[in-house]
């Protein structure tokens, strides 16, 4: 009987210590499934704030690209002691976001303008020399080269951006109280060039010269090419800024959207097809977005005719950027600005019909200011930012929002 | 996972001398077991039934978390560093949280296989602090502290079979098994202060703390646990009081989420990969399913 007893012990006990490693085995699996979130690559999303120690350390972020690395290239301004004009930072982050390598570029060389230009391997600014206030242009190689300067002959950068294989400068020349728009090579050589007059009369560069020191408003000037192929600058014209048109033939303006002198314009403008734009403008501290408008390139008109959606959560006459994506499911134009409340702002428009579809914030607690925006390989977005760490720190921040996130800001 | 191949190996071990171990016991002493209907007097009939018994009630308990963090995370990326890590300081085993659940406890001799869902709520903690420095005047300097605590709450499923070895009204028990938790919800309480040496004298501050659902950030869990107590029959119900020890496995961090919300990545928070282990107190009241009948004690 005993016997009996032990060899029912024995098979239940040795069919429970299998049961418990089939058991232990599940549980090994299953805490395996729970993994599978692992697999989420880091690059996809993040938020980095760029946090320099230093207790004076400042920065003012300009612009961002994404390098043949998939990691990040970042161009900011620097205070600095020497100079009423701010430095040139440049600093490299990888495909995580985390800080790689920085360049602080000599207090001879001032003022740099977004955005990045890839050209030829290389990511090219364009900035001012501290002494002659003359234009020049940087080069910072895929390993992070800077390339000799290569002088422009033109003064006072204000923007610049591509046309194919060309730059486009915006620059101002304050001997001649003109806006010049400029067209080089990739060598840098002037091949085109348009002066157009700001007005005379006392007082009339005053906003121009602080914008430059950054001691008063800063004012959205860009360029570019629209989709009917007419050369664009916003900027200043005959008193007020204006979008301005140009064929590079005439003399004169083939087409001028006129401002509210330097109370209101364009705060922003990306060129969608023909003389349709994405744009936003700003009128005595409001905002309006215009998600799909067409412009007039030529004659003369008035900006406050295309009225546009009022973006009351801006800060008053808040910087703005536009990108265009394409997601998974539809087209859209992102406009990037920052709120009353201090937080970034992205909307989205279809860009079939400019119909609102979606909004989110970043940043939170701390004050977050948007400053450009860039699409990425992956179909994300990289947005910059300025953040103020501790509320007192200046410091340059990067959001990249993977593919999913940007979609599900759509509504539906 | 070399720390979760190592620990499968371990427990596996464990459950093979359990196999294993008290027979060889048992043909060296040869010591009769006998169920408590023969002790009664039973026949031998119901000696097969009597040795098998369900357990039917209700547990309780505390628990002490102790986060592992693996890859770590932050949004802080330090052009200039202040000599201050980045890293987060873990805080272990000093937040309560508390269990509470049913039991079904199947009982074959001196084996149980216990399934126990409950309803569990677990509380873990870390710091970060932040230094800038004046670089002219080194007094001059301000610090940022962030304090961030988590709630977690499962429905959680332990699987567990236990040997006890002696007979009589209290019955010390081993354990040994794994649990499976399923995240219903999870809250963050942040707050951030620090003290500005740049203004005069010390000057603490204060900049707001918060406190968010934060479900998304975290996702299931899954381990193995093991564990000591005993059991005290004293008549038709059965005490049951152990102590056990939960092995996080999996990564608790939804990692796709990591910096979804914009209010926690905003304010500086963002997750490492982290794996929880844990140590509970349970006390639990559990009812016979098969001796209910006058003619049987609850106990074997």
């Amino acid at each position: 009987m005993i016997k009996k007893i032990e060899n029912i012990f024995i098979q239940t006990t040795h069919k429970i210590a299998i049961f418990s490693i089939l058991v232990v085995t599940l549980f090994c699996v299953l805490s395996g499934c729970s993994n599978d979130s692992d697999e989420v690559d880091p690059a996809l999303a993040f938020l980095k704030i760029y946090d320099d120690a230093r207790f004076n350390a400042s920065y003012i972020p300009l612009d961002v690209i994404q390098t043949e690395d998939e990691g990040y290239l970042i161009l900011s301004g620097t205070r600095i002691e020497s100079s009423d004009f701010v430095g040139v930072y440049v600093m490299k982050a990888d495909k995580d976001g985390n800080f790689i390598s920085d360049i602080q570029f000599p207090e001879t060389v001032v003022h740099p303008v977004g955005k990045w230009m890839y050209l030829n391997d290389t990511y090219y600014f364009f900035c001012m020399n501290a002494s002659s206030l003359g234009v020049q242009l940087y080069g910072v190689t895929q390993n992070g080269n800077v390339l000799d300067p290569i002088d422009i002959n033109t003064t006072y950068p204000m923007h610049a951006s591509l046309d194919g294989n060309q730059f486009l400068l915006l620059s101002y020349s304050n001997n001649s109280k003109s806006t010049i728009l400029s067209l080089l090579n990739s060598d840098g050589a002037m091949q085109m060039s348009k002066s157009f007059t700001i007005g005379t009369g006392e007082g009339i560069e005053e906003p121009i010269i602080n914008h430059f020191t950054r001691t008063g408003k800063q004012y959205p000037f860009t360029c570019g090419k629209s989709g009917d192929g007419s050369y664009y600058f916003n900027g200043f014209y005959n008193y007020t800024f204006s979008l301005v048109f140009t064929d590079f033939v005439s003399d004169d303006p083939t087409g001028v959207v006129q401002g509210q002198q330097e109370k209101g314009g364009f705060s922003a403008l990306y060129p969608l097809t023909g003389n349709i734009f994405a744009a936003s403008r700003f009128n005595f501290g409001d905002n309006f977005t215009l998600p799909k408008t067409a412009i007039n390139t030529t004659g003369i008109s008035s900006g406050v005719d295309l009225g546009g959606n009022s973006s009351l959560e801006w800060i008053p006459d808040a910087h703005v950027g536009i990108e265009r994506l394409s997601l998974a499911t539809q087209d859209v134009v992102f406009y990037g600005s920052t709120t009353k409340n201090s937080q970034i702002m992205l909307s989205l428009y279809d860009t079939n019909d400019g119909t609102w579809k979606g909004t989110d914030y970043l940043g939170y607690l701390s004050p977050y200011f948007f400053v450009s925006m860039k699409p990425t390989v992956d179909k994300g977005l990289a947005v910059l930012g300025l953040t103020s760490v501790a509320g007192r720190f200046n410091r340059i921040c990067l959001f990249k929002l993977s593919e999913k996130d940007l979609s599900e800001m759509i509504q539906q | 996972m070399k720390g979760s191949k190592r620990a499968l190996l371990i427990f596996c071990l464990i459950f093979l001398s359990i196999g294993v171990l008290p027979v060889e016991a048992q043909k060296k002493s040869k010591k009769k077991y006998y169920s408590g209907s023969q002790l009664k007097g039973g026949g031998p009939k119901t000696t097969s039934f009597l040795s098998q018994q369900w357990w039917l009630g209700f547990i309780f308990g505390a628990n002490l978390t102790d986060p592992q963090p693996g890859t770590r995370y932050s949004t802080f990326s330090p052009i200039v560093e202040s000599g201050l890590s980045t890293d987060k300081t873990y805080e272990s085993y000093n937040k309560i949280g508390f269990q509470a659940g049913i039991s079904f406890t199947y009982s074959y001799r001196i084996l149980s296989v216990s399934l126990q869902p409950n309803y569990r709520q677990q509380s873990f903690a870390y710091s970060n602090q932040y230094q800038w420095i004046d670089e002219n005047d080194s007094e001059n300097s301000v610090i940022l502290n962030y304090y961030q605590e988590q709630n977690l709450d499962y429905i959680d499923f332990p699987l567990t079979i236990s040997a006890s070895f002696l007979s009589g009204k209290l019955k010390p028990f081993i354990e040994v098994g794994g649990f499976y938790s399923l995240l219903i919800n999870a809250n963050k309480e942040v707050s951030v202060d620090g003290v500005d040496r740049a203004s005069g004298s010390p000057n603490p501050f204060t900049r707001g703390s918060l406190s968010i659902g934060a479900t998304e950030q975290f996702t299931n869990n899954a381990g193995l646990v093991g564990g000591i107590g005993f059991n005290y029959d004293p008549g038709n119900i059965r005490i049951t009081f152990d102590i056990q020890y939960r092995y996080g496995l999996s990564n608790v961090t939804n990692t796709e989420n990591r910096y979804a919300d914009s209010r926690l990545a905003g304010i500086g928070d963002v997750l490492d990969d982290l794996s929880l282990n844990n140590i509970a107190v349970n006390v639990g009241v559990l009812f016979p399913l098969r001796f209910l009948s006058k003619d049987f004690a609850a106990t074997e």
